[in-house]
């Protein structure tokens, strides 16, 4: 819209321009005096155009083309300060709109910017739970797993306590006690496992070869 | 076979296959040299030679008179038969016996067993005490540490009665 009227201002400018140079050239050209000497049918015509010689004559005209180049200046003047405030609005229009414009596109962008960001962030988020459900699951399995082979492991130690235990008290009271029992205390007890065997003992030499 | 034991006895000195090979040796010895006297025609009347503890233990359970050629022979062939024949049982003890115990345990070996039983000591430190018995072909483990591997339930019952308590 503002583009419009600026291109209308200058048009207007510019026809007021060239009617003016127009007017210039043809009153320059109708006031010559080659022209008027042809014409001079009668003397009349002649008084009148020597009067009007007379009137216009080159101050006057002189006069006159200074008017009419006070007026002309004024009239640029006048559109040049009309062009001038025009291109202002214009140009704060042009802000204006540029700034709405960039602001919006600002806007969208941003906001585009904002929802792929959010995507992102909300895959980021879905990825992440995925991960920390599957190691959750896995810490549960590890879990079970190790409790798993530590009540193995529990189990094959008091197996393996109770299975050694006997032989490390056996072990002990034999190195402890064994050394302080006399043979001669032992007698009895031999003789009576030997009493306990002495078939098997007899039937074993008897029959041995 | 075994040698009857009414032909002659053994002492309770003689204990082991050593013992009895030694006195094989010492009467062979006794019947060269007593020989070699009868056969010499010697004048001087026949002297007895000194002879080792363990046949004088022999000659005195058995009665013996070795200047006997007959006897002599008796003798030799008695050992050479217990020597070869007698039965003998390994038995191990966790310290080294003393005579006194030898000679109470081949009391009774010889009146419950047999009459020419005969016995290897053995060494075994680490059964605390009682014997380990190897005859021909038996063995028997009377040591304190069969004993307890027996009672090895009863000692982890108890075990386990402390445990809980």
């Amino acid at each position: 819209m503002t583009i419009w009227w600026l291109y209308l201002i200058l048009t207007l400018l510019a026809a007021v321009g060239t009617a003016f140079i127009w007017l210039i050239v043809k009153v320059g050209g109708g006031t010559s005096p080659t022209k008027a000497a042809k014409n001079g049918v009668n003397s009349i015509e002649e008084a009148a155009d020597a009067d009007v010689e007379h009137i216009f004559n080159e101050d006057f005209r002189e006069e006159l083309r200074n008017r009419g180049r006070l007026h002309f200046e004024k009239i640029i003047g006048e559109n040049a300060m009309f062009l001038q405030q025009d291109l202002r609005l214009t140009t704060s229009q042009l802000n204006e709109y540029m700034k709405t414009e960039i602001a919006s596109k600002l806007k969208e962008e941003f906001k585009k910017y904002e929802e792929s960001i959010m995507d992102a962030k909300q895959l980021a988020i879905e990825s992440i739970q995925k991960t920390n459900a599957a190691i959750d699951e896995q810490r549960a399995q590890m879990g079970q797993a190790v409790q798993q082979e530590m009540a193995s492991a529990k189990q094959q130690l008091v197996q393996r306590f109770e299975q050694n235990m006997a032989d490390i008290i056996n072990h002990y009271v034999i190195a402890a006690v064994g050394n302080q029992i006399d043979l001669n205390d032992q007698l009895e007890y031999i003789l009576a496992d030997l009493e306990a065997n002495k078939q098997a003992i007899i039937e074993d030499i008897t029959n041995g070869a | 076979m075994a040698p009857k034991p009414t032909e002659l006895t053994l002492p309770l000195l003689v204990t082991s296959p050593v013992d009895v090979g030694r006195l094989v040796r010492e009467v062979e010895a006794l019947d060269n040299s007593l020989m070699q006297h009868d056969v010499g025609g010697a004048s001087e009347p026949l002297k007895m030679p000194k002879t080792s503890l363990l046949l004088d233990a022999m000659i005195d359970a058995n009665k013996l008179v070795l200047t006997d050629p007959t006897q002599r022979r008796r003798v030799l062939l008695f050992l050479q038969t217990v020597h070869t024949k007698a039965p003998v049982i390994h038995i191990s003890f966790s310290a080294d016996p003393a005579p006194a115990f030898i000679e109470k345990l081949m009391t009774w070996l010889r009146r419950e067993i047999s009459a020419q039983v005969l016995i290897t000591v053995g060494l075994q430190p680490n059964i605390g005490a009682g014997c380990l018995v190897r005859t021909t072909n038996k063995y028997y483990d009377f040591s304190l540490r069969q004993n307890f591997t027996k009672n090895r339930a009863l000692l982890m019952e108890k075990l386990r009665e402390v445990a809980v308590v």
